[in-house]
């Protein structure tokens, strides 16, 4: 019982939350509708990004954003909605900033338009989303790879993945750690070269 | 790819730090047996901290629930110990512990030459793959009990109850034989599967071809044969078989890979299927509900993902109690 709807596991409503939208729908909103842009969105969030960590840092504010302004009301086009943000949050970049490229403006325009197509068809049949799985598997590092594919394919434990590696328990979960954060990168970024509509 | 490696150059900035501190906190919640009510009560003030840290841990969460279906490539020869929940199960039973042991050693299970039978079983939500001492290989789903004997002379399963799906090693000399109820089903160089009912057997053969033996009292007392693509429904009366569509073959044994397919089924059927696999169970309260078909692909272990096409797309109500998920029509 994993995922009660209505009962995250240890999650509670936090005091600012209001009644529009419970942290658990909040959740799933931002897992459905949010995480399948990421790809683009890094896209996006580059142009403007003094480095990769700054787009990171960049992206944090954005779904911080996102998840605090949805909760005022669902969006009908998450996409737009989205990319709404993302733009001011750019905007503001470019006014309190020097040191943004001067393009990024001048490019969000364009961007935009690019942004309204229709939402590539997010349904994922088993069996594609498995191939997608694998080929981010064969994309982590080398130990990332075996720890995940350790304890995800073979169902170990870390205790038994430590014994089997010969490795400390810290070890492997430190690889783990690292494992789930290259593989949400991949998983929620390469997403555009990889999914074919159904 | 930022925030991957930590022995990255570049000095990470603070969605890197956030994204580092949610995937340790992650691990180690779901990963690690040693999670307990202090480093809970010490997640949820860190979530509740700020909205930035609750994204970067449902983001990561996310992709690692996404993770879970990797074990859909679990080689045969390595144990599978799924759950009910998104999460690998601890590994529980001391036969899991065997079943370890043998797999780190490089085998999977071999059960050894003794005539002695040796007995396997899964709880309700587990899956698990057999291997035995001749090669052959036995998955069990589900709240599944076998007994295996493999001596030197001949090779007896006996299905006690649930569900299983064999690969057999075929040998002329000495056939593998499967017992439930009063039937025996005969290997003649196949894979199928057995199922076991209160009252009667299911067998689906997806290659080659089995032979089932009735008991004498089935009315007209010859064994059967079922080549590939065949499905027998054998009961004390009669033993029916038929030729389902390629299609059907693979919904029916498709909780191999943990999904439970319907084409057209009664609400009751489905409700029943999903609660062999799962210890919370769905109770329809509206016996007219019962008649209800369904068509749908659904995760085997996750009867929350049933509860939400129930009430999202068949428009029923579902109530929640500590291990039952009630379903009855919405009330307008």
């Amino acid at each position: 019982m994993a995922d009660r709807p209505t009962q995250e596991f240890g999650e509670q409503t936090s005091p600012h939350a209001g009644e529009a939208m419970r942290m658990g729908e909040l959740e799933d909103w931002f897992v459905r509708e949010v995480l399948p842009l990421e790809g683009v969105l890094i896209q996006y969030l580059n142009r403007g990004a003094r480095s990769k960590a700054d787009a990171e840092d960049l992206r944090q504010d954005l779904y911080e954003r996102v998840c605090t302004a949805v909760r005022d009301g669902v969006p009908n086009s998450t996409r737009s909605f989205v990319f709404t943000i993302a733009r001011n949050l750019l905007i503001d970049r470019v006014r309190h900033e020097q040191v943004v490229p001067f393009d990024t403006v001048e490019n969000l325009d364009e961007l935009n338009i690019a942004i309204d197509e229709p939402a590539a068809d997010r349904v994922v049949v088993a069996r594609q989303e498995l191939r997608r799985l694998q080929a981010a598997l064969e994309k982590l590092p080398v130990h990332q790879r075996e720890a995940v594919v350790m304890r995800k394919l073979n169902g170990l434990s870390v205790h038994e993945i430590a014994q089997r590696a010969g490795i400390a328990e810290r070890t492997v979960r430190e690889h783990l750690a690292d494992g789930v954060r290259t593989l949400a990168d991949i998983l929620y970024r390469e997403y555009l070269t990889t999914e074919r509509k159904l | 790819m930022t925030g991957a490696a930590p022995t990255t150059s570049q000095a990470p900035g603070r969605a890197d730090r956030t994204d580092e501190l949610a995937s340790n906190f992650l691990i180690r919640q779901f990963d690690m047996d040693d999670w307990n009510q202090a480093d809970q009560v010490e997640l949820d003030a860190w979530l509740q901290a700020s909205l930035a840290h609750r994204t970067a841990y449902w983001r990561l969460k996310a992709a690692w629930t996404r993770a879970n279906r990797l074990d859909a490539l679990r080689p045969m020869s390595v144990p599978r110990a799924s759950s009910g929940s998104h999460w690998p199960a601890k590994i529980g039973t001391k036969l899991a512990a065997a079943i370890v042991m043998a797999a780190l050693l490089g085998g999977g299970i071999w059960v050894s030459n003794r005539p002695a039978s040796r007995t396997f079983a899964t709880a309700v939500g587990e899956r698990s793959n057999l291997q035995l001492a001749d090669g052959s290989r036995v998955e069990l789903t589900t709240n599944t009990t076998i007994r295996v004997s493999t001596g030197t002379q001949d090779r007896k399963v006996w299905l006690d109850k649930g569900e299983a799906y064999f690969r057999i090693v075929h040998n002329d000399r000495h056939p593998f034989v499967i017992h439930a109820l009063d039937f025996k089903v005969v290997d003649l160089g196949t894979e199928f599967s057995v199922r076991r009912e209160s009252d009667r057997i299911k067998v689906v053969v997806l290659k080659g071809s089995v032979q089932i033996d009735p008991p004498g009292s089935v009315a007209d007392d010859k064994p059967v044969r079922l080549t590939a693509g065949e499905t027998a429904v054998a009961d004390d009366k009669s033993i029916s078989v038929s030729r389902p569509s390629q299609n059907e073959i693979a919904d029916a044994l498709s909780w191999r890979s943990g999904i439970l397919v319907f084409r057209g089924a009664p609400l009751r059927e489905v409700v029943a299927e999903l609660n062999r696999y799962n210890t919370a169970k769905i109770v329809i309260d509206d016996p007219k509900l019962s008649r209800l078909t369904i068509s749908a692909r659904l995760p085997a272990n996750d009867v929350n993902a049933f509860a939400r096409v129930a009430q999202n797309f068949i428009g029923l109500k579902a109530k929640y109690s500590s291990d039952e998920i009630h379903l009855s029509r919405e009330e307008k």
